[in-house]
């Protein structure tokens, strides 16, 4: 439309009245330009289902835990344990005044593996969580509904019966059954640790109670027959306690914590779940600031659309403004817009969220369950809480994206209707807002990263990422500038007439495409900080793997919780091993998880003179780690790793109390060791001062040194051999574990990728739209260029060496960004969650890697607008008729 | 014989899991069973009832655990110091099943061991029941081999032995509602029912068992019933019994009474009904009197049902008035149970459903009148017969 | 020598839902060095013309001949081609692309045709030189005043020596004194270079300066005039069997 003559438009003909207004003025123009519409709401629903995805993913990792919890602690209202090595069940004969309080049940609670035969095939493996109870005395606490078939029932049945009788009963729920068509009779094999112990069906439990633990993986034996099957006789793991009606638990817990004697610890059930979630607190935490960014994409598309709307419009909402619609009016209008994408956004963003989640838990849970607790892998259903989560994240960011381009449109005075101001500002120049926001948001940054954890969580460092992630956005601006005034004669002589257009082009888009360039370079900057980080962290890993993993084979029992479990490895197994020639030395290795400091760590015991002799650990603190370490033999020393000397503050020299059954007792930290295996703090002791701690314990994993010239693999098979099949034991070689290690380490990692492959495409989508929208909007230029003679390859070459311009700087760009970022999180937001000390490496190979693909990417994207402008019509070179 | 019976209705009678611990034996004896055929018989071999065997105390008040069945029994009529009327039953019982277990462990199950606790509020007609079910465990539950020492998760009944010896019995339910805190002082030393405490149950050899009892012990101590508390006094009977196997077929029921009259004679005497509606001939009682015990045969007494209060939960239809003749002692006894509605339903679950309760008694002596109290127990009055259900 | 043939043009388009018909059957020819007005009412088919023999747009009847050959068999791509070689434009927007300098909107013809782009700038400061704007060749279009930007615009339709330089309007924008100095450049333009110059136009001034001025109404030539001082008149017998077939009821 041109000025003086009246309009056609929409905005001509409407009422001012604000509905019909949006209807007319809005609504329809989104209409009209259904390709930014659509990957405006496209790219907010993929932010939006990042978010969702996560939080329904870190939701089913606790929630299989909590649900666990729930269903295994039924209706107890107070446990007893003694943290990690359980009760001696004589001592529970002094608790007669338990009574007092309610009924009390004994409990083994273990992970356990079990084994199904199939016809032919390798036998079926699955870890299932074992209870043993005395049902005599359980049945208050625990629902244990017998089905058969699909009826419930009677309790009082021959199951039951055979559980008291039975050394070998053992009933298993409806779905683990009917997955491996097990039926009552049948036999199955229980391996916990090296033992295996063959066992009978004798009936099947509903999918009620503990029954529903972990999908139906839940074994119910008798207390005795579970003690003797996964060898812990003479110990419960807890007494569970059910309060009498109307006695209070805060009391009772007060009063029996006094009672008990030193060593026992009184707590609910749901404080393990608040453990729980603490430990998974940091991981879930960086997974949430993670997804964030796929939402921070999305929300600098709505900008963008937005901006682009008013920037096009200018001369119609001058109009709007010249028929008397108010300022207030045009923001109401502007906001409506990215409301209204937004809405959609998230309409499709909480399904789809739903639907990415399940991916997310297929590769969060084996991380999960490989470092914390053992989870269920299944995603929660979509509840109208995280449909109301995608709206409450999504809507009001849009609002905010959109408000300032808003703010802008409203500013514009009823004369912008009449001038004819060229679309494109071709004469950008650099404000020097664009210069100091950047630099005060870097400096900013550089600050926040300075300043320690808040409750264990990055806090600072995660606002400091994002001061240089915005500040990276603001600076785009000024980057294009920079392009623009000292890279066109490159452009030209490397890219001829299509090169020098493009250069000319972009440079005279810089308002217009330093958003969607911004968005993108973002993405590529976290991409890169990311994959700095990670490669870091792995050769990081891979060197400390290297330097500690000494030993020539490995023998570890099979375990089916990621908790370290105790015991395993018998004497007598332990002296086969020994008594092969080739083997010189055995260092034994057993760890027990145990609450501290409202999280829960792990206690190991090692042999430290085989250590020490053998070597093989990396010390922190001191320096001379070795000698202080042999000082902890026969002394109440530790050592302990990395991330517990980080999270609890304990150096050298400080004394820690650890949960013993005697009661607390302080330990002296003798040194501090890098650990990369767990982030949930080691503390580890001599063999020896375990035992007088925590009473004789059995290692569950030995390694072994073997003579100089004996080959592992032979060795390894001769093990075998001499151990036999009954003994479940796994052999594995230096070379086997260390790929293992990193196999883990590679596999923890995947989710990281995979949310930021998302962001990338996502910001790859954006700046696709963006360019599309340039060309709709060139429509004349690029008619004007086929007039004097530019063919349909040249446009289209045109247009693919503009994207694949944009792409190069965005990477070039992501790169320097993102260089800054992975020091952040590897200096200060991975130290805080975690309290890793990781090594900088930049892989070189990946990013080289990534920068190519990202400008093919890039270029790619800009093919359909290409094709697009080359089927301009000639008329379409305003100005002619 | 009556004993045996009574003693397996009990043993289902505690409330729900009872019939765990009845089907174990059941299940106990097919172990035996397997086991003795492999020649195994040493580890399994629960000890069957030895005729030759001279029951003598206090060693014989402790456990049997030999034997595969023991229970100790107590009933009695108390009285509150301002006149009102109980009526409690406290059992132990020790059911064997599996007499080695190869499980090391110290929670493997070689006992189960029962008890049931049940007051009848005369007064409020109330009728109170608790339970309680164990293993022996780490010692939860147990039976002294030493001395008369039976406990089971906080209940217990000791003998404090010395010049007069007397039992001590404790128990509290769960909810504290139900409690009991009785001494017992015996009068007169134990009866030995059937041949020297030898009672011949079934027509099999070995289906027999070792049984005594006291049948009056002067009771004190404190009841709490719904929570109030009452300082009791009054008469305590107390039955043992030990043996492997005496279940016999074919019985539908059976109606026995303990009675303590007020002219110091004891009686307890029981039919046993087939299936066939016939008296077993195996049912019999004692009287015990100043003069000593007397056996009763089956051919000795009458007993005639009379009034019948029907329940209504079950249905069943229990005589609760009876007439108990023993022409050859001159006794002709009135009965009437202390409340009509002592009825013990223990739910679909073992569809065993029963009546045992206190009991007035009046009537003669030789012409002479005499009165006094009791229990009175009756099964198989509801449900299948008690041989199927015992199977 | 003839450089443009058109022959029996016809073109029809829908508008909305009717069909207009912009040309009815047209012929005209043009030699090179002519300088050939159109004048007419708004609607008469000036534009629709021009857009023909530009080749920018392909008529439903009749031929185009361009240096004797028939445009009706080139694709699009050969048409711009020959555009690129052979016809300059300009317009009464000036249409230059905002986003590069003058030097670079001159030379973009020769940019597009592949020239080296050292020897395409020289042309271009060279044809700048000729038409004034040397001293604006760093400048952005935006910054130019009118005129300026119509003698950037003429400077880009000749840079590379077209045989036909077609103008619509090309002082419809300008005042009169700015519009003067064009008219005068284009002239000089055409009679220098030899290229054949079609131009469409309100202005009866403007009209005056050509040699021959052709009146077209409703899609049809109604009158041809041929300037004393021309040097060929156009022949008249074309212009007659058109102005006969314009003419039959």
């Amino acid at each position: 439309m041109t000025a003086g003559r009246p309009s056609p438009s929409p905005a001509a003909r409407v009422s001012p009245a604000p509905a019909g207004l949006f209807r007319t003025f809005i609504a329809r123009n989104l209409r009209q330009q259904p390709l930014r519409s659509a990957a405006t709401v496209a790219s907010l629903a993929v932010g939006v289902a990042v978010v969702v995805a996560i939080q329904l993913s870190n939701a089913s990792s606790v929630r299989g835990f909590s649900t666990a919890l729930d269903a295994l602690a039924g209706r107890t209202s107070l446990e007893l344990t003694v943290p990690g090595v359980g009760l001696d069940e004589t001592r529970l004969a002094n608790l007669g005044w338990l009574r007092e309080y309610g009924l009390v049940s004994p409990v083994i609670d273990a992970d356990v593996l079990l084994e199904i035969a199939t016809d032919g095939a390798a036998p079926a493996l699955e870890a299932v969580r074992l209870l043993g109870v005395d049902i005599l005395r359980d049945r208050p606490f625990r629902d244990y509904p017998l089905v058969d078939g699909d009826a419930p029932r009677l309790v009082t049945t021959q199951g039951f019966l055979d559980l008291l009788t039975d050394p070998r009963a053992v009933i298993l729920t409806r779905p683990f059954t009917l997955r491996h068509g097990l039926a009552v009779g049948d036999p199955v094999t229980l391996v916990a640790g090296e033992r295996t112990v063959s066992l009978r069906v004798t009936g099947i439990l509903g999918d009620e109670g503990p029954a529903r633990v972990l999908d139906g993986n839940f074994a119910l034996m008798d207390i005795a027959a579970a003690q003797w099957a996964v060898g812990r006789l003479g110990r419960v793991d807890r007494v569970d306690v059910r309060l009498a009606d109307g006695v209070d638990v805060a009391r009772a817990e007060r009063e029996m914590a006094a009672r008990v004697p030193p060593g026992i610890l009184v707590r609910r059930p749901s404080s393990r779940g608040a453990e729980v979630e603490r430990m998974l607190r940091a991981f879930q935490f960086n997974l949430t600031a993670l997804s964030l960014i796929a939402l921070l994409v999305g929300l600098f598309l709505v900008y963008n659309t937005v901006s682009v709307s008013v920037i096009t419009r200018r001369s119609e909402i001058g109009l709007l403004r010249t028929l008397g619609v108010a300022r207030r009016a045009v923001v109401g209008l502007f906001l409506g817009e990215a409301a209204a994408l937004a809405v959609l956004g998230c309409a499709l963003g909480a399904p789809l969220g739903w639907l990415l989640a399940h991916g997310a838990v297929r590769l969060t849970s084996s991380t999960v369950s490989q470092f914390w607790i053992a989870s269920s892998a299944t995603v929660p259903p979509l509840e109208p809480r995280m449909v109301g989560l995608a709206f409450a994240v999504g809507l009001p960011l849009a609002l905010v994206a959109a408000a300032a381009p808003a703010l802008e449109a409203a500013r514009l005075t009823p004369l912008a209707a009449v001038r004819r101001d060229d679309d494109l500002d071709a004469r950008a120049r650099l404000s020097r807002r664009s210069v100091a926001g950047p630099l005060a948001l870097f400096a900013a940054g550089a600050w926040l990263a300075a300043q320690g954890p808040v409750g264990g969580l990055p806090v600072f460092g995660m606002l400091a990422a994002l001061a240089v992630v915005l500040g990276a956005g603001m600076a785009m601006p000024a980057v294009l500038f920079c392009f623009r005034r000292w890279c066109g004669a490159a452009m030209a002589r490397w890219l001829r007439v299509e090169g020098r257009l493009a250069h000319a082009n972009l440079g005279s888009a810089i308002p217009r495409l330093s958003i969607s360039v911004a968005a993108l370079a973002v993405s590529l900057a976290m991409m890169t900080a990311i994959a700095i980080m990670v490669g870091s962290f792995r050769e990081t890993v891979v060197y400390w793997v290297g330097q500690t993993l000494q030993a020539d084979l490995f023998v570890s029992t099979a375990r089916g919780s990621p908790a370290a479990e105790r015991g395993g490895i018998s004497a007598a197994t332990e002296a086969v091993i020994a008594g092969h020639p080739a083997v010189e030395a055995i260092d034994g290795f057993m760890g027990m998880d145990v609450p501290y400091g409202g999280s829960t760590i792990t206690v190991g015991a090692g042999r430290f003179a085989t250590r020490l002799e053998r070597g093989g650990l990396l010390f922190k603190d001191p320096a001379d780690g070795t000698a202080a370490m042999s000082s902890a033999i026969g002394r109440d020393r530790v050592v302990v790793s990395e991330a517990f000397s980080l999270k609890y503050d304990a150096g050298a020299g400080d004394e820690v109390q650890l949960p013993t059954p005697a009661g607390p007792t302080p330990f002296e930290v003798a040194a501090v060791y890098f650990d990369y295996s767990s982030d949930r703090g080691l503390v580890v002791m001599d063999a020896g001062t375990f035992e007088r701690h925590f009473g004789p314990e059995r290692p569950s994993g030995l390694t072994l040194y073997l003579a100089s010239g004996a080959d592992p693999q032979t060795v390894r098979d001769e093990l075998n051999a001499a151990l036999g099949p009954e003994r479940r034991l796994f052999i594995t070689t230096n070379a086997a574990l260390r790929a293992a290690v990193l196999r883990v380490f590679d596999a923890t990692f995947a989710i990281t990728y995979a949310l930021e492959v998302i962001a990338v495409g996502v910001s790859l989508f954006g700046m696709a739209a963006t360019l599309l929208t340039l060309v709709l909007e060139r429509r004349r230029e690029i008619a004007m260029l086929r007039l004097v003679g530019a063919d349909s390859g040249q446009l289209r070459r045109l247009i693919v060496v503009e994207a694949g311009v944009l792409g190069a700087l965005t990477q070039a760009v992501g790169l320097v960004v993102g260089l800054a970022l992975s020091l952040i999180l590897i200096y200060v937001i991975n130290v805080q969650s975690f309290g890793w000390t990781i090594q900088f490496h930049l892989p070189v190979g990946f990013l080289a890697q990534a920068t190519v693909a990202i400008v093919a990417a890039a270029a790619l994207a800009g093919l359909y607008p290409a094709r697009l402008a080359a089927r301009f019509e000639l008329g379409d070179a305003g100005g002619i008729s | 014989m009556r004993r045996q019976a009574g003693g397996w209705r009990r043993a289902r009678g505690v409330v729900g899991a009872a019939v765990v611990a009845g089907a174990l034996v059941a299940s106990g004896e097919q172990v035996a069973g397997q086991e003795e055929s492999r020649g195994d018989a040493d580890r399994t071999a629960w000890k069957s009832a030895d005729p030759g065997y001279t029951l003598s105390f206090p060693r014989d008040h402790a456990a049997h655990p030999g034997h595969r069945i023991e229970w100790w029994y107590y009933t009695g009529n108390l009285h509150a110091s301002g006149g009102r009327r109980f009526g409690y039953q406290l059992t132990f019982f020790r059911f064997g099943v599996d007499l080695q277990p190869v499980n090391p462990s110290r929670w493997a199950v070689r006992d189960l061991y029962m008890a049931h606790f049940a007051v009848t509020d005369v007064e409020n007609r109330g009728h109170h029941v608790a339970e309680r079910l164990n293993r022996a465990g780490i010692g939860w539950a147990g039976a002294s081999t030493e001395t008369l020492h039976v406990w089971n998760d906080g209940w217990s009944v000791t003998l404090e032995e010395g010049d007069s010896p007397v039992h001590r019995l404790t128990a509290t339910s769960d909810d504290g509602g139900l409690a009991l805190d009785l001494r017992l002082d015996p009068v007169g030393p134990p009866v030995l029912h059937g041949v020297n405490g030898f009672s011949q149950k079934g027509a099999e050899v070995g289906n027999a068992s070792h049984y005594y009892s006291l049948t009056r012990l002067r009771t004190t101590g404190r009841l709490v019933v719904d929570g109030e508390v009452a300082d009791v006094r009054g008469l305590s009977w107390m039955d043992h019994e030990f043996g492997t196997s005496f279940l016999e077929p074919a019985q539908a029921g059976w109606d026995w009474f303990s009675i303590q009259l007020e002219d110091g004679t004891d009686l307890m005497v029981y039919v046993m009904r087939r299936t066939d509606g016939a008296r077993d001939p195996r049912s019999s009682g004692t009287l015990v009197s100043r003069a000593g015990a007397a056996h009763l045969r089956v051919d000795d007494y009458r007993l005639t049902p009379g009034r019948r209060w029907t329940s209504p939960s079950s249905g069943a239809a229990y005589p609760v008035t009876w007439r108990i003749e023993i022409p050859p002692h001159g006794l002709d006894l009135e009965v009437t149970a202390a409340v009509d509605a002592q009825e013990l339903e223990t739910g679909r679950s073992t569809g065993v459903t029963y009546w045992e309760g206190a009991i007035d008694v009046r009537g003669t002596r030789d012409g002479v009148p005499v009165a006094g109290s009791g229990y009175l127990e009756m099964t198989g009055y509801a449900g299948a017969p008690m041989s199927t259900v015992l199977r | 020598m003839v450089v443009l043939e058109a022959r029996d043009l016809r073109k029809r388009y829908r508008r909305g839902d009717t069909e207009v018909t912009a040309l009815d059957g047209l012929s005209l020819t043009s030699e090179a060095g002519t300088f050939t007005a159109v004048v007419g009412p708004s609607g008469c088919g000036k534009s629709t013309l021009l857009h023909l023999c530009g080749a920018m747009d392909r008529p439903s009847a009749g031929e185009v001949r361009l240096d004797g050959r028939s445009l009706a068999d080139l694709d699009d791509d050969a048409l711009t081609r020959l555009r690129r070689d052979r016809i300059g434009f300009v317009f009464q927007f000036f249409n230059l692309l905002p986003t590069l300098t003058v030097a670079e909107n001159i030379a973009l013809p020769l940019l597009l045709g592949g020239r080296e782009p050292s020897a395409a700038m020289a042309r271009a400061a060279a044809w700048a030189e000729r038409v004034g704007v040397s001293h604006r060749l760093d400048h952005a279009p935006p910054q130019l005043s009118g005129g300026e930007a119509q003698r950037t615009a003429i400077a880009r339709a000749v840079v590379h020596e077209p045989a036909l330089l077609i103008a619509d309007e090309p002082t419809g924008n300008l005042d009169s004194g700015n519009g003067a100095r064009i008219l005068d450049l284009l002239r000089e333009v055409n009679r220098r270079s030899g290229a054949a110059l079609l131009l469409a136009t309100h202005d009866a001034t403007v009209a005056a300066a050509a040699d021959r001025t052709v009146e077209m109404h409703d899609g049809r030539i109604v009158r041809v005039e041929s300037r004393s001082g021309a040097r060929e008149p156009a022949p008249a017998p074309e212009l007659a069997a058109a102005d006969a077939k314009g003419s039959a009821p």
